[in-house]
């Protein structure tokens, strides 16, 4: 997995603190993407694992020895680019691989015990989303195949910043 | 975790020390929340719950005064998906007299909803809440999809149609803007300074992330209803041939050198 913004170009990659740690976001979207939509393990796990290798071998800074780059394309040749966003990458990426024996992501029907407020905020109280009208057979259907086709363009998607090597 | 002072004697909890800003702090402790989803570790559970709950606000929406003349859509929406994640995890609740996850999460969605601007653009939320901060005429895809993955997520998790609306208003107005291209690579931002004419077309990799789960989320939501007319949705299967077509369209793309020389430079210095 590689951060356009943050891969050497030319000479040396230089890219801003934010963007040093957007790989972690990806990482944990694209496991958790699995847990609810399953069919899109085969395609993100390996994926997934080829780049917790690649960022474990790039944790091999600083003086403890353990201390993450930034250039995961680097594999163990450390880039010295050391940060919290390096650090949460590599934990996001690494950790993900255990999404496999990690629990469901739950509902409020299924076992989830946080407590809502529909009218929280301070938005407008014309927008509250108290009053609902349930959806219809049809309302779903066309949904539901809505949302399969942007599930799966989506995830293509992702190709262009993860390489399977 | 040794990057965040917040906890020590007289430090501010909730925030790190610079260069990071508020919003990566955030974003740390959604990844602190999974990390004890991951491993069952409680050792980070005290500083994280702390954190996010000392961040909440008078309102319980993640606008806390010393963060109001410089937050953006997307900073408080890294807040709310964290606080989201809390609740899909069950991460400990915290105590019945404080905010809750489901709430908090809520309470950025409500927000975002009632800036939905459609002054300019046919619609959309702003980079920037506030209009004296430079980056108020950027519609971008980091703020937009805040509101997408906070709305779907919500949508699954209390099964309330009202969020699946906003999941898919959002998701209609960025791909309508250009935001989205055909093989759904996800862009940066627009100006409304030209109606959203001109797209910014720089790629970040939590960009293509937020609109990805957004979107499982939807998926997963719509999948869990009774009606077996949805073919798509209890067989995967239907769905690999386009799935890999865009895939290896996707895959193919080459990214431009002059798009690499602009990347760090996006973010303005005032952020």
């Amino acid at each position: 997995m590689y951060e356009e913004a943050c891969e050497q170009v030319n000479t040396v990659g230089n890219c801003d603190t934010d963007q040093q740690s957007f790989k972690a976001y990806l990482s944990r979207w694209m496991a958790a993407t699995t847990k609810i939509a399953p069919f899109t393990s085969s395609y993100s796990l390996p994926l997934l694992a080829s780049s917790a290798n690649a960022a474990a071998l790039q944790c091999s800074g600083g003086t403890d020895g353990t201390t993450c780059g930034e250039h995961w394309t680097d594999n163990s040749t450390y880039d010295g680019n050391f940060g919290l966003g390096q650090q949460m990458s590599a934990l996001s990426v690494i950790q993900s691989n255990m999404i496999t024996q990690a629990p469901e992501l739950v509902t409020n029907s299924t076992g989830g015990t946080s407590v809502g407020n529909a009218a929280a905020g301070s938005g407008s109280s014309d927008e509250s989303v108290t009053v609902i009208a349930p959806a219809t057979g049809a309302d779903r259907a066309g949904a539901g195949i809505l949302t399969t086709l942007w599930l799966a363009g989506v995830l293509g998607g992702v190709s262009f910043m993860v390489a399977g090597t | 975790m040794s990057y965040y002072t917040g906890n020590h004697t007289g430090d501010n909890p909730g925030n790190l020390p610079s260069p990071y800003y508020w919003w990566e702090a955030g974003a740390c402790f959604g990844t602190m929340v999974e990390y004890w989803y991951y491993t069952n570790d409680t050792s980070y559970n005290p500083s994280a719950t702390a954190a996010i709950l000392s961040q909440v606000g008078t309102n319980e929406d993640f606008m806390p005064t010393n963060q109001t003349k410089t937050e953006g859509n997307d900073d408080q929406g890294f807040w709310g998906m964290t606080a989201m994640t809390a609740a899909e995890v069950n991460y400990p609740n915290p105590p019945s007299d404080q905010p809750q996850w489901l709430a908090l999460a809520q309470a950025v969605f409500n927000d975002m909803v009632g800036r939905w601007d459609t002054s300019t653009c046919e619609g959309g939320l702003r980079w920037q809440i506030f209009t004296f901060n430079t980056g108020y005429d950027y519609k971008n895809s980091i703020a937009n999809g805040c509101l997408f993955n906070i709305a779907a997520r919500l949508a699954r998790y209390i099964g309330n149609s009202s969020y699946a609306d906003w999941a898919e208003k959002t998701w209609d107005w960025v791909e309508g803007v250009g935001l989205m291209s055909d093989d759904y690579s996800v862009y940066d931002g627009t100006s409304d300074t030209t109606n959203c004419t001109s797209i910014d077309k720089l790629q970040f990799s939590y960009n293509q992330g937020i609109y990805l789960f957004g979107a499982a989320m939807m998926y997963n939501y719509v999948s869990h209803s009774s009606s077996p007319s949805l073919l798509f949705n209890t067989n995967p299967r239907q769905t690999a041939p386009h799935y890999g077509r865009n895939a290896s369209k996707a895959s193919s793309t080459t990214p431009t050198s002059s798009s690499k020389t602009a990347l760090c430079t996006k973010k303005p210095a005032s952020k």
